[in-house]
């Protein structure tokens, strides 16, 4: 034997096709086949391979559990109902008539989803000065379900529940890398809900028509939203280096950040500091069952998904400057509302 | 299969291209018993690919109601079990390339619940050796091991599922088996205990891996 080993490839042919080659067709494989053939080494290699898909072929169905199928049978009703409706989204302020990129008062009682927001919940307004860095709080509605929540702040989280908020048992704590953009947040933020959080394409199937881009299996696409920055951030900020806190004209160019956070930063970096920010939001403990560490608008953001304390089935939307800890400096300054039903 | 309304009958008993089109021209409940015929082999797939029960479950209700609302652009010219094969394991593959790209992390001064640990099948799920050993696989090349060896499609079909060609799909099914031998040795009836040329793992590689890209 003085043939040199044939490559892997070639084994992995001679296992699969072996006693079926012609060396007229195949002088390679022929060939290959007879270096096997004389080489101890060579030919465990190719039983080894063999013996692995006789294993794999062999092996029994695997049946669908019941819960799972009743779900996914769920879930097909449940897009076909919103076929037509689709889901309805809220989210606040409105900036078409706002004269700050940002700033904008949350009307009252204007969310379609019903969300009024909580006695002495803070409302968006944009502090110029501090606009560094963006905080993007997605307040999960409750009536999902009781969850069991574990971790810190129990007796916080006690007074939550006591309150009627929603408590998940985990949060995802991610640096995405996404650049949430200010006309696909909303998108965003549901295809990173559906995509990164267990199980929420069941207990948040409502999002599934907001995500879009998410449901992209049958092309074999991702969504770009999450993947990279937004081909709309790039375009209308990609050129500006201006350092200064964004202009009053909502096509004003912001600061592009040159990366986005690659961990957790900046005043709410700490779980302790998310926690009192959320305290001074909502007025009550919730536990997020997201928080990602991104850029918003080319700058860099922290998102926070956590289930709203007062109306089930409702995604609220925050936006807070980055150098602000939510209790001793900074405000709201984008809200906004998700439903996470279908209609 | 699991029972279905009567007025689920007449939807059984088409074929199902039949149901497609069924389903193309308003009838609800056609594309719920395409789901129903083969749920069984689209979890399998699903389960197998992403090794994880709960993205397994997500990966399949992403694909569902893709293929459903996407019905349309079924061509007719493949099986409509492997236009759904196709759709199930790219949703599969998407899920997973997210989840490599967006790693979780941990916070500081953590008194806060827990991060969501990304490659715990092991702990969680395992129920087979087969099942372990192909959790250690890169994804292409477990998608490719799940379609051609357990789901026995033939390369070719594979290939334009996932859009590589062919030689792609023998690439990778090669190197997955290679990497699967020393798991499943143990499952041999022929044991030698030889390591073979590669040690049961892959030879240095002299060339771009556009499989792993």
């Amino acid at each position: 034997m003085n043939t040199p080993h044939p490559e892997l490839d070639t084994l992995a042919e001679l296992a699969e096709h072996g006693d079926h080659i012609e060396p007229a067709s195949s002088p390679a494989l022929a060939n290959a086949r007879a270096h096997v053939a004389s080489c101890p080494t060579c030919s465990a290699e190719v039983a080894a391979l063999r013996n692995v898909t006789q294993t794999l072929r062999s092996l029994p169905e695997i049946p669908m559990p019941d819960d799972v199928a009743a779900r996914l049978e769920s879930a097909l009703r449940t897009a076909t109902d919103a076929v037509a409706g689709g889901a309805s989204v809220s989210v606040l302020p409105d900036r078409s008539g706002s004269s700050s990129h940002f700033s904008s008062s949350r009307p009252s009682g204007s969310s379609s989803s019903g969300s009024g927001g909580g006695p002495g919940r803070r409302v968006p307004h944009f502090s110029a000065a501090a606009a560094v860095t963006l905080l993007v709080i997605v307040a999960l509605g409750a009536g999902i379900g009781v969850l069991v929540s574990h971790g810190g702040g129990g007796g916080a989280k006690s007074a939550s529940t006591a309150a009627g908020a929603m408590a998940t048992d985990k949060t995802t704590v991610l640096t995405s890398g996404a650049n949430y953009s200010q006309s696909a947040i909303r998108n965003q933020i549901a295809a990173l809900v559906l995509s990164d959080v267990p199980q929420a394409s069941s207990r948040y199937d409502g999002l599934q028509t907001l995500a879009g881009a998410a449901v992209t299996a049958a092309n074999g696409s991702q969504p770009a939203a999450i993947a990279q920055p937004t081909t709309s951030a790039s375009s209308t900020y990609g050129t500006n280096t201006s350092a200064t806190a964004p202009s009053s004209a909502p096509s004003a160019p912001l600061p592009l950040s040159t990366t986005a956070p690659t961990a957790p930063g900046g005043p709410l970096a700490s779980s302790a500091a998310l926690k009192a920010c959320i305290v001074a939001l909502v007025q009550r403990p919730v536990t997020p069952i997201l928080v990602d560490y991104a850029l918003y608008e080319g700058r860099p953001a922290t998102i926070i998904v956590l289930p709203d304390p007062d109306v089930p089935n409702v995604l609220d939307v925050y936006v807070e400057d980055y150098t602000a800890d939510c209790v001793t400096k900074g405000d709201v300054t984008f809200f906004g509302t998700l439903p996470t039903t279908s209609p | 299969m699991t029972p279905s309304a009567p007025d689920d009958a007449t939807a059984r008993d088409a074929d199902d291209a039949e149901l497609l089109r069924r389903h193309l021209g308003g009838d609800p409940a056609a594309f719920t018993e395409i789901f129903r015929r083969h749920r069984d082999h689209l979890w399998a797939v699903a389960l197998r690919t992403t090794c994880n029960p709960e993205d397994a479950a997500d990966a399949l209700q992403d694909a569902l109601i893709s293929a459903m609302r996407h019905a349309d652009g079924f061509r007719g010219d493949a099986r409509v079990s492997t236009w759904l094969h196709r759709i199930v394991v790219n949703a599969c593959l998407d899920r997973l390339r997210r989840q490599t790209a967006h790693p979780t992390v941990e916070l500081p001064d953590d008194d806060h619940a827990p991060t969501v640990a990304r490659d715990a099948y092991a702990d969680r799920e395992v129920a087979t050796d087969v099942a372990a050993a192909l959790a250690v696989l890169p994804i292409e090349q477990r998608a490719a091991i799940v379609l051609v060896d357990i789901e026995g499609y033939p390369v070719s079909e594979v290939a334009t599922m996932l859009d590589v060609p062919e030689g792609t799909i023998k690439s990778r099914c090669a190197r997955g088996r290679a990497k699967l031998a020393p798991l499943l040795g143990h499952l041999r009836t022929d044991q030698t205990g030889n390591p073979g040329p590669f040690g049961g793992v892959e030879p240095p590689m002299t060339q771009p891996r556009e499989d792993l890209r």
